[in-house]
């Protein structure tokens, strides 16, 4: 193939007139960049790379641009971070059929997912500011208030965000050495990797775009053949929160339902008169994290799963982080009579593909889960307390939020 | 939530602003070309270049930074163009200012030839002999093969060529 640069055209085409900027787009978008800067030390140090790169580039070949798996789980963990909103279309097949739903995420907690299709009828909507939850399926119109603010409480992640996105984020961080292969996905640039399921035979294929950062496929192989998928099409991720409502209205013929979950949401001071013991606040939390929720429940549902359920749950206290999409939760509650009877509270030993680690945090025993089917977390018993702690961390993240909670 | 600017994320932005700077021309020249309109080429731009801010971090200077940055900004119009369902329909009357070298009416000649053309064809146009991007650079922008560069080259200088004569 011969390479060749029409001069002629190529001078005719930059004398075409090309407009300025409007003047306020500078500033604009400096105020933009400002504002979502949420790894600035690593952004920094990016920019410094990029700026060398634009000089090497001018003499030195290409090189290789295949990530680790543990850069890709660094930028899915940075386009939570960054992302006001993730939309899009959330396709799910299994067993030869097919379901699609549109979503809208949103950096408060909001979200929005709607069936597509005749056979789809299931509407879902939770707004953050009321802490509300309505369903709307046929004839039914569910609605709960009383949230927990996350893990392992009862709270408002649409399985969406659980079962999709948050458990990639689950299996990247449970697969530091996978595989990656650069593929071209829905025509865009992605990274795609190979992790283990946990089950004899099965393995996952996960698709993360490589401009934005966001999973969007995530496909099973039974002994190398196709087992299910789910994957989103017409992803969009803006900076801004949606503007869309996340609430939905009650039809005439629906039959409402109402449950109370029991949370309050309440400033940490009030918490404390309430519980009467000393809040787990840790003194560190990762970079862009803050407080964005803090609830009290003086009871609410067991957790655990079928085989072995929890002693219910007693003065449960429960505070959220939050960066971008991402969630931090960190909760303590009331062993009751029988510290004992506790098991992991955030995932039931019947999903489990890894062991748990045994470790000590501040001076206990303690357990760290690092499993592709639970969000990474750690949970202890200390003293008349169990703690949890949850969300997108890496394992040092993890132990040093542990490690710096109130002794 | 609310962040605290500290000193490092206001050099941050300022270190990415220089390189927006640099190559802003040929930005702006292409998001035009393709969309036809000043406000959806300011708003692209900006979307474009936040997107690229927040992907900074991953990237790993495999690619020159140039190309990887028009990439996104050619990402970011292909979407504008699909959201508004508008890959064809593209505005002359903000285009017709001020030549140079060209007279008028090849200028306008021009300008209604390139129009015309697919945006497909118009990015490669742009890319390889405005920009003077080698095809191994425009093929990594537009996401396809150096050969289909070369064959979709030549058929939009065949239709803009015309103009010129």
């Amino acid at each position: 193939m011969t390479e060749t640069h029409d001069k002629e055209l190529g001078s005719a085409l930059r004398e075409l007139d090309v407009p300025e900027h409007h003047p306020d787009f500078e500033e604009s978008l400096e105020h933009r960049l400002r504002r979502r800067s949420p790894r600035r030390t690593w952004a920094l140090a990016a920019a410094a790379a990029l700026a060398a790169a634009a000089i090497v580039a001018l003499v030195m070949p290409r090189g290789s641009d295949v990530a680790s798996a543990a850069q890709v789980r660094e930028a899915v963990a940075d386009a939570f971070a960054s992302a006001g909103r993730v939309s899009g279309v959330f396709v799910n097949r299994e067993g030869g059929g097919e379901n699609r739903w549109s979503f809208v995420l949103d950096s408060s907690g909001s979200f929005r997912i709607k069936g597509l299709g005749k056979n789809n009828p299931t509407d879902l909507a939770y707004d953050s500011k009321t802490n509300v939850e309505s369903w709307s399926d046929l004839g039914l119109f569910v609605r709960r208030t009383g949230l927990a603010p996350g893990w392992p409480d009862s709270s408002a992640a649409g399985w969406v965000v659980q079962r999709g996105l948050g458990s990639v984020v689950a299996a990247l961080a449970a697969s530091p050495d996978a595989d990656v292969d650069e593929v071209e996905y829905a025509g865009r640039a992605a990274w795609q990797l190979h992790t283990p399921t946990g089950n004899p035979g099965e393995e996952r294929l996960i698709t993360v775009d490589k401009e934005t950062g966001i999973p969007v496929r995530d496909a099973r192989l039974r002994n190398g053949r196709p087992a299910g998928e789910w994957r989103i099409e017409q992803l969009q991720v803006d900076d801004e929160p949606a503007p869309t409502r996340f609430t939905l209205q009650r039809k005439p013929d629906q039959q409402p339902t109402a449950y109370d979950m029991g949370f309050r949401r309440a400033s940490l001071r009030e918490i404390a008169e309430m519980v009467g013991y000393e809040l787990p606040v840790p003194a560190w939390v990762p970079d862009g994290y803050e407080l964005d929720e803090s609830a009290v429940a003086r009871s609410s549902r067991p957790t655990g799963d079928e085989q072995h359920q929890n002693p219910p749950s007693r003065n449960v206290v429960s505070l959220r982080y939050r960066r971008g999409l991402d969630e931090l939760v960190i909760t303590t509650r009331s062993t009751g009579p029988g510290p004992s009877r506790w098991s992991d509270p955030v995932m039931g030993s019947s999903m489990r593909a890894n062991p748990p680690e045994r470790i000590n945090v501040i001076g206990n025993p303690a357990w760290l889960v690092i499993d592709p089917n639970s969000v990474p977390h750690i949970w202890a018993i200390q003293g008349p307390h169990v703690v949890t702690i949850a969300g997108n961390l890496d394992r040092a993240e993890l132990l040093r939020v542990a490690e710096s909670l109130p002794r | 939530m609310t962040e605290e600017i500290t000193p490092s994320g206001r050099l941050d932005a300022e270190a990415f602003l220089e390189l927006v700077r640099e190559f802003d021309l040929r930005h702006r020249r292409l998001a035009f070309r393709l969309l036809g309109d000043r406000d959806r080429m300011d708003d692209v731009l900006q979307e474009a270049y936040a997107r690229a801010f927040r992907a900074l971090p991953r990237f790993r200077g495999g690619a020159a930074a140039e190309t990887w940055l028009y990439r996104i900004v050619y990402n970011a119009c292909l979407d504008d163009l699909r959201r508004s369902g508008s890959r064809k329909e593209v505005s002359l009357d903000e285009w017709r200012e001020r030549g140079a070298s060209l007279d008028v009416e090849q200028r306008l000649d021009l300008e209604s030839a390139l129009a015309a053309l697919p945006v497909e064809l118009r990015a490669v146009a742009l890319l390889v002999d405005a920009d003077e991007l080698s095809y191994d650079e425009a093929a990594e922008v537009l996401g396809i093969p150096a050969g289909t560069v070369a064959s979709r080259l030549s058929r939009a200088r065949d239709a803009l060529r015309g103009a010129l004569e």
